[in-house]
C-alpha cells in the first residue's frame, strides 16, 4: 500500500507534476469561486489563448515568453472589465469579443512573422504537467502566493464588490478598480498555470472544482476552502490514476474533477435557492447569471 | 479549440482567395489545360520558353534534393515552412496559390502531409502531377519501443560487442514489449502512422531512392533535358554516397555499448536501422498524443538501465518534455533534425549535422 503511494513518487519529474498540480488545483479553485459565481467559465480558456498572443509578440520582439503572455492576458483582462463597463455589453460577451479577436491576431502574427526556424509555439500552449521545471515550481507559488495573499486581503472588499458593485460602489469602495483587480489575479493564476500545466488543466481547475463546492454550501469562504480541497483532491487522484493506469497526467486530473463534480450533483444536496455570501450580509437577490 | 479557430479562419481565407483563383487564373487555366492534354510535349514548350519549372514540395527537406536535380530548369517553393512541424502544420491561402500554379508536386506521402487533401480541395484541385518520392519503399516494421519485435533483439545480439550488456538490453527489450502489448500495441502501431513509418528519408539509402524519383519525375515531364538531370542525380546521389562513407567512419566511433538512441518522436528507425544504432524509446509516440506517467516513467528506467547516453531533441517540438526526462534518468539533450533542416541548410548538411551530433552524444 505505501509502496502504491510511494513508487511514482521516486521519480523527480512526477513528483514535481505532482506538487504542481496541487498548488494549481488550489490556486485556481480560489480565483475559481469568483469566476463560477460570476458565470464566467468562459474566462480561463480566453486568457490562456489570449496569452498565446502574447507569446507570439514575445516571440517576434525578442523577450522573455512568460513576461508576454502575461503582460497580454493582464491587457486583455483590463480591455474585456473596460469594455462592458463602458458600453454595457455582458462582460461574458465582452471576453468572447476580445478572446476571438487577439487569438486571432496571434495567428496572424505568427503566420507573418514567423518565415523561418521556430518551434511550435502553440506547444507552449499545451504545456505539459509531466514537463514541470524546478524554475516552474519556483514561479507557481510565488506569484500564486501573492494571488492569494491579494484575495486574503481583500476578500471582504471583492466579495462585496463582485455581487453588489452598484451599492459597494456608493459604500466608498473603489468598485471598478477592484473588478479590474479581479480580472488581474486571474490573468497572473491563468498565466502562470498554463505555461506550467496546459490549457485544458488550467480552465478545468479554474471551473470545475468551486462548482463542485457550490453545490455543498452557500457561504463564500465555505465554497473557496471547499473548492480548493476538490481542486487538490482532483490533483492527487489524478496523479495516481495517470501513473496506474497511463495516461496523461492532465487529462487524467481533469477526468477526476469532473467525476467528483458528477457524483456531488447526482448524490449531493439539492441546491438551495437563497445564496449567501456570509452571514449576516444580505442575500445576493441578484447573484449574476 | 485553437484548431477550430484556425481552421475556421484558414477556411474563410480559404475561400476568399479560392474565388480570387477562379477570376484571376481563367485564361491560365485554358493554357493549362491545353498543354496539359499533350503530356511531355509540355515540358518541351516550357523548357523552349527558357521557363523554369515550377515545382512545388511539401516539406523542407526536398527543396535541396530538386534543386540539386534540376539545377536551372526549375523553381522550387516548399509549403511547409523551415523549422514548422509537418504533422500538424496548417496550411495558409498563399499554400492554395502555390499548389494551384505549380506544374508538379512532391510529396514525401505515407500519410505525413495529413494537411494536403483538404488544400487540394481549397485550391480547387490542382493539374500538376502529385509525386510521392517515397514511393517504391516500404516500412519493413523496424519500431521502436516494442511496437514490433522483429529486428530489436536480434540486433541487439548481432552487434554488440559487450555481451552481457547486449543480452541485458534484449531483456529490457522484453520487458518493454510486453508493457506495450498490454496497453497500446496494437492501437499505437496502426493509429501513429497508418501507411507505416515515413521518415526514409533520413536512411541516405533511401534518401537516394528519393533523388532517383525525383530524377525520374523531372526527365519525364521534361525530356529535352534529360540528360542535364541524369547528370545532376548522378553527381548528387555521389555527394550522399560520399557523405555516407564519411558518417559510417564517424559512426564506428560509437563504442558497442553506446549504441542506443532515445528520440523526440519516431523518425529515426530507418537512421537508426542504417547505422547500426538501436531506439530504445520515443517520448512521445506520435505529435500531438501525450504520453502516460508511467511509459514517461519506464522510459527513463530504460535509458538509465541500458546506458542509453543521451535523449535526442528536434527543434521543432517543445524541448520541455524531453528534458525533463532525460533529466531523471541523468543524461544530456541533443539536438537532431528530422523534418526540417536548420536554416540556410538543405538535405545533407542537415544529415552531417544529425550523424555530428549522434556521434557526440553517444560517444
Amino acid at each position: 500500500m505505501i509502496e502504491f503511494i510511494t513508487e511514482p513518487l521516486g521519480y523527480s519529474f512526477l513528483l514535481r507534476g505532482f506538487a504542481a498540480a496541487i498548488m494549481i488545483g488550489i490556486i485556481c479553485a480560489v480565483v475559481g469561486t469568483f469566476v463560477v459565481l460570476k458565470g464566467l467559465a468562459f474566462i480561463g480558456d480566453a486568457l490562456a489563448h489570449i496569452a498565446f498572443t502574447g507569446i507570439v509578440a514575445a516571440f517576434l520582439i525578442g523577450f522573455s515568453f512568460y513576461l508576454g503572455a502575461l503582460a497580454a492576458a493582464i491587457i486583455a483582462a483590463l480591455g474585456i472589465g473596460a469594455v462592458s463597463q463602458r458600453t454595457g455589453v455582458s462582460t461574458d460577451t465582452s471576453i468572447g469579443i476580445f478572446f476571438s479577436g487577439i487569438f486571432a491576431l496571434g495567428v496572424v502574427l505568427m503566420s507573418i512573422g514567423i518565415q523561418s526556424y521556430t518551434i511550435d509555439l502553440f506547444s507552449y500552449l499545451f504545456g505539459d504537467i509531466l514537463s514541470v521545471r524546478q524554475s516552474d515550481l519556483i514561479s507557481i507559488l510565488i506569484l500564486g502566493g501573492i494571488v492569494l495573499a491579494i484575495i486574503a486581503v481583500l476578500y471582504k472588499e471583492l466579495l462585496f464588490v463582485s455581487f453588489d458593485p452598484v451599492v459597494a460602489e456608493s459604500a466608498g469602495l473603489p468598485a471598478r478598480w477592484m473588478q479590474m483587480l479581479l480580472l488581474v489575479l486571474l490573468s497572473v493564476t491563468v498565466v502562470v498555470s498554463v505555461q506550467a500545466v496546459g490549457i485544458i488543466l488550467v480552465v478545468a481547475m479554474i471551473v470545475t472544482p468551486s462548482a463542485t463546492a457550490y453545490l455543498l454550501t452557500d457561504r463564500f469562504g465555505v465554497m473557496m476552502i471547499l473548492g480548493a480541497v476538490f481542486g487538490a483532491l482532483s490533483a492527487t487522484g489524478g496523479f495516481y490514476l495517470s501513473y496506474y493506469a497511463d495516461v496523461p497526467s492532465g487529462g487524467a486530473i481533469v477526468l477526476v474533477a469532473t467525476a467528483l463534480f458528477a457524483i456531488v450533483a447526482v448524490i449531493g444536496p439539492k441546491r438551495r435557492s437563497l445564496w449567501k455570501l456570509t452571514s449576516g450580509e444580505p442575500e445576493a437577490a441578484q447573484r449574476p447569471a | 479549440m485553437y484548431l477550430n479557430f484556425a481552421a475556421v479562419l484558414f477556411l474563410a481565407f480559404a475561400f476568399l482567395a479560392a474565388c480570387v483563383d477562379d477570376t484571376a487564373d481563367d485564361d491560365e487555366a485554358v493554357d493549362d489545360n491545353t498543354t496539359e492534354e499533350t503530356g511531355t510535349a509540355d515540358g518541351a514548350t516550357g523548357e523552349d520558353d527558357g521557363e523554369p519549372i515550377n515545382v512545388v514540395v511539401t516539406m523542407p527537406f526536398l527543396p535541396s534534393m530538386v534543386e540539386a536535380v534540376g539545377d536551372t530548369h526549375v523553381d522550387v517553393e516548399s509549403i511547409v515552412p523551415q523549422g514548422v512541424d509537418a504533422h500538424t502544420y496548417q496550411p495558409t491561402p498563399g499554400d492554395a496559390r502555390l499548389i494551384s500554379d505549380a506544374d508538379i508536386i512532391f510529396v514525401n506521402g505515407l500519410g505525413l502531409e495529413e494537411f494536403l487533401d483538404g488544400l487540394i480541395d481549397s485550391a480547387g484541385g490542382v493539374d500538376a502531377p502529385v509525386i510521392e518520392v517515397a514511393d517504391g519503399l516500404q516500412d519493413e516494421g523496424i519500431k521502436v519501443n516494442g511496437n514490433h519485435d522483429h529486428g530489436d533483439d536480434d540486433h541487439a545480439d548481432d552487434h554488440h560487442h559487450d555481451d552481457d550488456h547486449a543480452d541485458d538490453h534484449a531483456d529490457d527489450h522484453h520487458h518493454d514489449d510486453d508493457h506495450a502489448d498490454d496497453h497500446q500495441h496494437d492501437h499505437d502501431h496502426d493509429h501513429d502512422y497508418p501507411y507505416g513509418n515515413p521518415h526514409f528519408w533520413l536512411s541516405p539509402v533511401h534518401g537516394i531512392h528519393y533523388v532517383e524519383n525525383i530524377y525520374e519525375t523531372l526527365a519525364a515531364f521534361d525530356p529535352d533535358n534529360d540528360a542535364d538531370y541524369r547528370l545532376n542525380a548522378d553527381d548528387y546521389i555521389a555527394e550522399i554516397e560520399a557523405f555516407d562513407e564519411w558518417a559510417q567512419e564517424q559512426m564506428a566511433q560509437i563504442p558497442g555499448e553506446n549504441r542506443f538512441m532515445v528520440t523526440f518522436h519516431d523518425a529515426f528507425p530507418y537512421f537508426a536501422e542504417h547505422y547500426d544504432l538501436d531506439v530504445v524509446g520515443v517520448i512521445i509516440r506520435s505529435p500531438g498524443r501525450e504520453p502516460g506517467a508511467q511509459e514517461l516513467a519506464r522510459l527513463a528506467d530504460e535509458i538509465r538501465e541500458t546506458g542509453v547516453p543521451a535523449v535526442f531533441i528536434e527543434p521543432q517540438f517543445n524541448p520541455d518534455l524531453a528534458e525533463a526526462i532525460a533529466d531523471e534518468a541523468g543524461v544530456q539533450t541533443l539536438l537532431i533534425y528530422s523534418d526540417t533542416p536548420p536554416e540556410g541548410a538543405g538535405y545533407l548538411e542537415m544529415m552531417k549535422s544529425n550523424v555530428e551530433n549522434v556521434v557526440e552524444g553517444l560517444s
